[in-house]
This record gives C-alpha cells, sequence and structure tokens, in this order.
C-alpha cells in the first residue's frame, strides 16, 4: 500500500510541478474551447447543408442544394471514420510541406486545434442532423406562412429548438473533446497529460498523472452531471418511465 | 378594425396536385373576393385541406396558377415570401413556436421580416392579443396554454403581418369541443370585419352563419358551391347530399 500511495499521491513529489500542471491545463482548456467554437459553428453548417431540399422548380437551384448536400455527406462521412490522432499527425507532418499560406506556418497549437475541429465538425453535425429531424415540419410551415425565407425560418425556428433538443449529447460529444485535447500531445503541444507525462519521465513519480486527472475531473464531473440533470428533465416532461427491476 | 382597408382577393386556376400516382387536386378553380368569407367542406382525403396549402405554396401545386389581386403567387419569378406573408394561414396544430412566449409568437415575423421596430411590433403584438381576448398570457409559453388559446395565439401571430386575406386549415379540429367557441368568436369577429378568408372547417354551424359562400369538395374536385343555406338545406348533387346526412 505504502509504494501506491508514494508513486500516485505523493504531495513532494507534484508540488515542483503544480505551476507546470495547471498551465498545462489551462492550454488544454483553450483546445478544447477553440475547438469546440469552430467545429460548433461550422457543424451547424454542415448540417444545413445535409438537410437541404429545395421544392424550387429552378434547375440550378436544385442542383446546387444537390451538390451541397452531397458534399456534406463525404464530408461527415469521412471525417467521422478517422481517428482523430491520425487526422492530427497527418496535418502535423504536412502542413508545413504545403505551402499554402498561413496554414503551412501553423504551430502545434494551432494544428491540433484544426485538426479536432475538421473531426469534431463531423461529429457534432450529426447530434445537430438529428436535432433538426426532430423539429416538426409544421414549424418550418408556420414561419413560411408568415413570409420568412428559408434562412429566417432556420435561424428564428429551426435551429433554437434543434439546438435545444440535442444539448444532452452535444455536452457529452464536448466531455468526449476535452479528453481528445489530450492527442495534441502527440505534437508535443504541452497540454496537460504531455506536461505531466514528461514530469513523470523525470521524476519516476506518477502523481503528475494523477494531478492531471483530477484537474479532468473537476471539468468532467459537473458537465456529466448537467447531462444526467437534463435527461432526468426531459424524462419528467415526456413522462417516460424508470426501469423498475423487482 | 383595420385588416378590413386593402385589396384581398384569391384566384385559383386549373390547380393540381399530385403527389406521385396520387391527384389529390384534379383541376380546382376558385375566386374569392375582397372581404368574401368562403367555407370548405368535404370529407377527409377530398383535397380541401391540400388547396388551402396550395394557395399559399406551402405545398407547390403541380399545375395550375393561384394570385392574390392581380400578383401571380405561382409565377417562377414571384417573391414567393413577400406573397406568402400577404396571405395569413392558421393550421390544425396552432404551429406555435415553443421556444418562444405568446407575444415573441406574435412579433417575430414583423420584426424578421418586414423590419418593423421591436417596440412598434410589440404594441401592435399586444393590441393583437387583446382583440382575441388573451392580453393577460402575453408573457407565458405556448406549451401553458389551453389548445383554444394557443389556437388564438396563433390567429393573432398570422394576422400581425396584415394580411389580405385568412386561410384556416381545420382550425377548431384538434380542440376540445368546449374550447372551438372562444376560436370560432375570433373568426367571426374578422369576417364581421371584412377579412377575406377561405375556412376549412367542419363546423357546419359557423359556415351556415358566417360565410358568404360554401363549397363542397370531393375526391379533388369542387362538386357543388353556393350560399350556405342553399347548399346545406338543398343540396343538388348526390355526393353532397350524401356527405351532408353523414355531418349533419
Amino acid at each position: 500500500m505504502g509504494t501506491i500511495k508514494d508513486l500516485f499521491f505523493s504531495w513532494d513529489a507534484v508540488r515542483p510541478v503544480l505551476g507546470d500542471l495547471l498551465r498545462g491545463f489551462w492550454v488544454t482548456i483553450q483546445l478544447t474551447l477553440l475547438s469546440l467554437l469552430f467545429a460548433g459553428t461550422g457543424a451547424l453548417v454542415l448540417a444545413v447543408f445535409r438537410q437541404t431540399r429545395t421544392a424550387r422548380p429552378s434547375l440550378l437551384k436544385r442542383a446546387g442544394t444537390c451538390v451541397m448536400r452531397v458534399l456534406a455527406i463525404v464530408y461527415i462521412d469521412v471525417f467521422r471514420g478517422l481517428p482523430a490522432l491520425l487526422v492530427i499527425i497527418m496535418l502535423y507532418v504536412s502542413l508545413p510541406f504545403t505551402g499554402i499560406p498561413v496554414f503551412k506556418d501553423f504551430t502545434g497549437f494551432q494544428v491540433a486545434v484544426l485538426g479536432l475541429t475538421l473531426v469534431y465538425m463531423a461529429y457534432l453535425a450529426e447530434i445537430f442532423r438529428a436535432g433538426i429531424e426532430a423539429v416538426e415540419r409544421g414549424q418550418v410551415e408556420a414561419a413560411r406562412s408568415l413570409g420568412m425565407s428559408n434562412l429566417q425560418s432556420l435561424r428564428k425556428v429551426v435551429l433554437p429548438q434543434a439546438v435545444r433538443r440535442v444539448i444532452p449529447p452535444l455536452l457529452n460529444e464536448i466531455i468526449i473533446l476535452s479528453k481528445d485535447t489530450s492527442l495534441a500531445g502527440v505534437i508535443v503541444v504541452g497540454e496537460v497529460v504531455y506536461v505531466a507525462r514528461t514530469s513523470q519521465a523525470v521524476t519516476l513519480n506518477s502523481t503528475s498523472l494523477t494531478g492531471a486527472a483530477v484537474l479532468f475531473l473537476v471539468v468532467t464531473l459537473p458537465l456529466i452531471r448537467i447531462v444526467d440533470r437534463y435527461i432526468e428533465r426531459d424524462r419528467r416532461r415526456r413522462g417516460g418511465g424508470r426501469v423498475v427491476i423487482r | 378594425m383595420s385588416t378590413s382597408s386593402g385589396p384581398g382577393s384569391v384566384r385559383v386556376e386549373g390547380l393540381v396536385k399530385r403527389f406521385g400516382d396520387n391527384e389529390v387536386l384534379c383541376g380546382i378553380d376558385l375566386a374569392v373576393a375582397r372581404g368574401e368569407v368562403v367555407c370548405v367542406i368535404g370529407p377527409s382525403g377530398s383535397g380541401k385541406s391540400t388547396l388551402l396549402r396550395c394557395m399559399n405554396l406551402i405545398e407547390t401545386p403541380t399545375s395550375g396558377r393561384v394570385f392574390i389581386d392581380e400578383d401571380e403567387i405561382t409565377a417562377p419569378d414571384a417573391d414567393t415570401n413577400a406573397l406568402r406573408s400577404r396571405m395569413g394561414m392558421v393550421f390544425q396544430q396552432f404551429n406555435l413556436f415553443p421556444h418562444m412566449t405568446a407575444i415573441e409568437n406574435i412579433t417575430v415575423a414583423p420584426v424578421v421580416v418586414k423590419k418593423v421596430p421591436r417596440a412598434d411590433a410589440h404594441a401592435r403584438g399586444m393590441e393583437l392579443l387583446r382583440r382575441v381576448g388573451l392580453e393577460e398570457k402575453a408573457n407565458e409559453n405556448p406549451r401553458s396554454l389551453s389548445g383554444g388559446q394557443q389556437q388564438r395565439v396563433a390567429i393573432a401571430r398570422a394576422l400581425a403581418m396584415e394580411p389580405e386575406v385568412m386561410l384556416f386549415d381545420e382550425a377548431t379540429s384538434a380542440l376540445d369541443p368546449e374550447l372551438v367557441g372562444d376560436v370560432l368568436a375570433v373568426m367571426r369577429e374578422l369576417a364581421q370585419a371584412g377579412m377575406t378568408m377561405v375556412v376549412v372547417t367542419h363546423e357546419m354551424g359557423f359556415a351556415r352563419e358566417v360565410c358568404d359562400r360554401l363549397v363542397f369538395m370531393d375526391g379533388g374536385l369542387i362538386v357543388e358551391s353556393g350560399l350556405p343555406a342553399d347548399v346545406l338545406a338543398n343540396p343538388r348533387q348526390e355526393r353532397t347530399q350524401r356527405f351532408l346526412a353523414r355531418v349533419l
């Protein structure tokens, strides 16, 4: 028992690296929030493209929405099927050689944000799509009958309801995203897991890893509770039942 | 009431709507004069709702033309949104926006579509709520309103766009019987104020008392039309007779 306590819970071992850990965790939080912001925005657009149909007789408009839809489907399918780690590594090793302005000079941190954004855009788009599909047809009909354009009814009527309905799965995905930021360590971004591992390698004591775990739980546990409460509230509102085992 | 002013005639010419092989409307001609109230009755599946939905292009007609005044809403280059906002529509299931309060439901379209200043839209919205007798419910969510109250908010929402024509798609069919009266009262008041109205309904009493002309539809066709008292008391067509024998 003594060994385990010394190995994982040694205050003396973690004290010197505490500042580094907190700085690393700040990087983790930045990675999470920035990726979430970009991926969330992109995902909304993707989900809308994915769901767009037009009843307009104009062939050009029909072709346009069809192309948009197919592109969105291909993007979502491909990036849902790829490991985030592979995407991040591919970007990291190849972006500098592409010669694409701005992108070729990306730092590791920026590459990590880009990689996570690309992958999570696909995941979040599927969640938003489910939300959009759950909004009754009558809502759009009412909006359009009031003279709203497609875009106006989307912005004022469909998306607010769609997003509200998918808050629990959205929060779940945010939890997973926050944990996936640790993949950035592979391309030497100083997020908390990378910092903890480095310090463990120097001191041969695992308490820094425990510290990283605690920092993660501080953020993820409340989120998990919130998801549960949302689901419970939803269940009560819909009058759903519990599973009772006798 | 202000809604009686302004033009507001609707004309439907040779309207055909097919869903796949199923022809729901088989060439409908109908002209509704300004200020006229036309009730459409008929068995379920006769195409009356589809007719209404084609009139403001919620369903795209397969062929045929729809005019509001002299503007063709079905023209390929028509500004559908602008023309649509001149026709208010009230749905069987109310279709209020659940994420907005009653007053927000009413003000959203004037603010977003017509760019009416928020304060003006709010004042007008409150006036409309007063008119349908729900002023005190302005800040309630639709979920906390009864069906009849929801439908009256929905009528106020449609009126907020100051339409020239109002379309009612079985506006009372989803309501408990004791809630129907309040909604019909609002509709009756609108009709008396001179609003052009096309009303798909099963309320024969309303049709008899309020409407200027009664149209009976069956199998995607207008079978019979005339003064409500005549059609209800002495239907000429056998199909009308059969239908009325069942519902009256």
